[in-house]
């Protein structure tokens, strides 16, 4: 039997091999050998949250992933954890707040990000049962392909010095010209966002499941003495016009999602921040958005970091 | 589980430590009591229907003995045989229910075929007095629930499998080292070949209607090659997994795609099962006295007919729709067509020429193909189901439209979704399967050719530097595992198990 042992330990050197190279190089940082992870990923989130579970979470899908903690922390004097990660669904979000609750660690406020883009019936992703395949079992881990290809994108990185990206533009006078050559008044990112997310926002209707488990999921927090805080962030004015109105979607968040939000924020408790719809301090669309949803990190994010983090901590706040 | 999951090794390695450790008496029942536990967790439901037949196989084994043998032998064999038949086509007739009447589906259980066909095996094998009847229900219920061939195969017979069963095992290298080759191997066949295929091959059964010929190639040699891989590589876990625990079980795949005949190939190809039909259907079809039936005009069926009635109902065996009765109706044609040539021409001498012998692998390759073509039309997984008219019509499309530029756009297209939207990740698939494909390839050619077939462990273990291709099975396993993400997740066995 040793015998068998000693040859089968020969012949897994292979594996050794690729264990060793993943370990080093996956951007999840899920074994905890590093300071942190370089990726936004949700088993990243979710394993920091394990690793050090904090009180104050955000939770969304990319449009609330790259808030700077360390200017939150100088803005409002307390340590936020951001769990929200791109793509995510509103079924995802709302899974992943129900874990955070049933996780045992104690949460003061819960920040959930919510958009007429996740509430659209149509985008109902449902990963959150793999999710936690991956996290309870290493193997699941370690073999899945999506974190083996991160890991040779962190090696190359690392072997080509490749800087982190950034959300952010200098735009220069060719990045006001369209396809064709031809003027637009925004810059190209921004120009064509819209005519991406438009096939997807075309038959809009409203997930009433998951929008309903926005008002249980304030009933949880609100028994167990969570600060609640629904944020609607902004978006650009471009996607309003060409998206939001035509495909009558607009009419549908004014007439029903919001007053129904505002109904249940004064029945549950939580505070409702809508800058999605009005009230945002974004000024300027070109210099300050990235694209038609993700703030610009470097011109605008900030700003709007401020913004929301002041209504979070107005006394009058019920999320305060 | 899976053969090929993680939960299955676990459960295998600590099955296997601890049934070597047991007292000999303790061995059986240990052995039941972890099979039961694979098919219960497998499929509950259906628990309850494998101790019945269990029961009702041992208590009609016992009669066999009596003075009612023959009585008990129609009871066990119908018996069987109506279950079989009720859960392969319950599902068919109550689609031809009239009045718009609708029946809920009735799940098929995991393995009734090849539990079922072990049951008859045993009862007529006890009643012709080829394997004494088994007086321990004990022995009976594993000889029909082992783990290790309870959801594929291979059929075992009684005669060699029971008197194991009383046997002591112990802990063996020489037999665990063969056991961690040929475990090994299956692997290699069934998680770094077929299912990274399937990937691709799915994709061509899905959208067939959109592609040119070469494509349409691609998918019935790759489907062939696909269910070949699968099938085998399933037949070389479960006969690990004996191994492991001391048990020999039955070569189930020879090599068959090397076959220059028909005859060879089904010599080779799921022997336990083209065995058992040969043993169990064939011969007494052969040897039947007709004369009552035929007023005396024939006194024995034509063997030709017999040939026939077994591969139609191979078929019907598979499935209850057209496709698996065409691919029955293939099989049989080609049977009988070799044989009305060999009659014609003279059957093929021992040593032919070796350009005329690949010639005729090509040939019963490509035919056995177009056999696959209904044979996967009958099967899926699709979106929608497949038909014996999307099969001529994928057939037809295979000789249209062969342009090679076509093809190349086709398959990046194919494989343009999910995580292979980047050119590089489809360079990566193309040149992994194509890898994988060659070296198993490459271990079937030395096994057939170098080794005439010996057992496929036996075969490895007589390669010269050995390490070396062990290090390359382990990285082909570990990539395949990798592509498919670890398997966590995926529910299914083997794509025989539907049967």
């Amino acid at each position: 039997m040793k015998h068998i042992l000693r040859r089968l330990a020969v012949v897994l050197i292979p594996v050794y091999g690729w264990l060793a190279f993943f370990v080093a190089f996956e951007p999840n940082n899920y074994f905890g050998l590093k300071a942190e992870a370089g990726s936004s990923q949700p088993v990243a989130r979710v394993r920091a949250y394990q690793k050090q579970p904090g009180r104050n979470l955000i939770l969304g899908d990319s449009r609330l992933a790259h808030f700077d903690e360390a200017l939150i922390a100088e803005i409002c004097g307390e340590e936020w954890q951001d769990l929200a990660f791109g793509g995510a669904s509103l079924r995802e979000t709302l899974d992943l707040a129900q874990y955070v609750l049933d996780s045992g660690a104690p949460v003061d406020r819960m920040m959930l990000g919510v958009s007429f883009y996740v509430l659209n019936a149509g985008y109902d992703t449902d990963r959150f049962a793999a999710l936690e395949e991956t996290l309870r079992n290493p193997i699941a881990y370690c073999l899945n392909l999506e974190y083996n290809v991160n890991a040779l994108t962190g090696f190359q990185n690392w072997l080509l010095h490749t800087p982190d990206t950034v959300e952010t533009g200098e735009w220069g006078p060719q990045d006001y010209l369209d396809a064709d050559g031809a003027p637009i008044p925004v810059h190209r990112i921004l120009y064509d966002y819209p005519a991406r997310i438009a096939p997807r926002c075309e038959g809009w209707a409203l997930n009433e499941q998951q929008f309903g488990r926005i008002a249980q999921l304030a009933a949880q927090c609100r028994a167990r003495g969570v600060r609640l805080a629904v944020v609607l962030p902004p978006m650009a004015g471009i996607v309003r016009e060409t998206v939001g109105v035509p495909f009558g979607i607009e009419a549908e968040m004014q007439n029903t999602v919001l007053p129904q939000l505002r109904a249940w924020a004064e029945e549950y408790g939580f505070a409702l921040l809508d800058y999605e719809w009005g009230g945002s301090c974004i000024a300027d669309d070109d210099a300050q958005f990235y694209d038609g949803f993700h703030l610009d990190e470097v011109h605008g994010l900030p700003d709007w970091t401020r913004q929301l983090f002041e209504d979070v901590y107005r006394p009058e706040s019920p999320a305060a | 589980m899976s053969l090929q999951s993680f939960a299955y090794f676990g459960f295998l390695a600590l099955t296997a430590l601890l049934y070597l450790h047991l007292p000999r008496r303790a061995q059986p029942p240990f052995l039941l009591g972890a099979s039961w536990v694979f098919y219960a967790a497998a499929m509950p439901a259906m628990m309850p229907l494998l101790l019945v037949l269990c029961a009702f196989i041992y208590g009609c084994g016992r009669g066999l003995a009596g003075a009612h043998k023959k009585a008990f032998l129609r009871l066990g064999v119908l018996g069987s045989l109506a279950v079989l038949a009720f859960f392969k086509y319950v599902n068919f007739l109550a689609r031809l229910l009239p009045w718009g009447l609708r029946l809920p589906a009735v799940a098929l259980p995991l393995g009734i075929s090849f539990y079922t066909f072990a049951a008859i095996s045993y009862l007529v094998d006890a009643a012709r007095g080829d394997c004494p009847v088994e007086r321990s229900f004990l022995r009976v219920a594993l000889f029909l629930s082992l783990f290790a061939t309870v959801t594929q195969g291979p059929i075992c017979r009684a005669g060699r499998l029971l008197p194991q069963f009383a046997a002591e095992h112990r802990f063996d290298a020489a037999r665990c080292t063969r056991a961690l080759r040929l475990f090994a191997l299956g692997l290699l066949k069934t998680v770094a070949v077929s299912d990274v295929l399937g990937v691709l091959v799915n994709n061509i059964f899905a959208h067939y209607a959109e592609y040119g010929g070469l494509m349409l190639m691609l998918g019935a040699v790759g489907y062939t090659l696909q269910l070949y891989f699968n099938f085998s590589g399933y037949s070389e876990l479960a006969r690990a997994s004996g191994l492991f625990l001391g048990l020999e079980l039955p070569e189930n795949f020879k090599t068959p795609l090397f076959s220059t005949n028909f005859s060879e190939l089904w010599s080779r190809w799921h022997i336990s099962f083209s065995g058992w039909l040969q043993d169990y259907l064939f011969t007494p079809l052969v040897w039947a006295d007709v004369e009552g039936l035929t007023r005396g005009r024939l006194r024995r069926l034509p063997p030709l007919l017999c040939v026939f009635l077994v591969f139609f109902l191979s078929g019907f065996w598979h499935g209850s729709t057209l496709p698996f009765i065409i691919w029955g109706l293939l099989q049989a044609i080609y049977r009988m067509g070799e044989e009305l040539l060999h009659r014609r021409f003279g059957k093929p001498k021992k040593r032919t020429p070796a350009l005329r012998a690949w010639g005729k692998r090509a040939v019963v390759f490509v035919l056995w193909c177009i056999g696959m073509v209904f044979f996967r039309a009958g099967t899926g997984p699709n979106p929608q189901p497949l038909g014996a008219a999307d099969a001529v019509r994928f057939l037809c499309g295979c000789v249209r439209a062969l342009s090679p530029a076509r093809f190349a756009g086709e398959v990046y297209a194919a494989l343009y979704s999910d995580f292979y939207a980047h050119s590089l990740m489809i360079a990566l698939y193309v040149l992994f399967l194509s890898a994988a494909l060659v070296f198993a390839f490459w271990l079937e050619y030395r096994r057939c050719f170098a080794y005439k077939n010996k057992p496929a462990e036996l075969a490895l273990a007589a390669e010269k530097h050995r390490m070396l291709l062990y290090w390359t099975l382990t990285v082909f396993i570990l990539v395949g595992f990798i592509l498919q993400s670890g398997g966590f997740g995926a529910s299914g066995f083997g794509m025989y198990a539907g049967f």
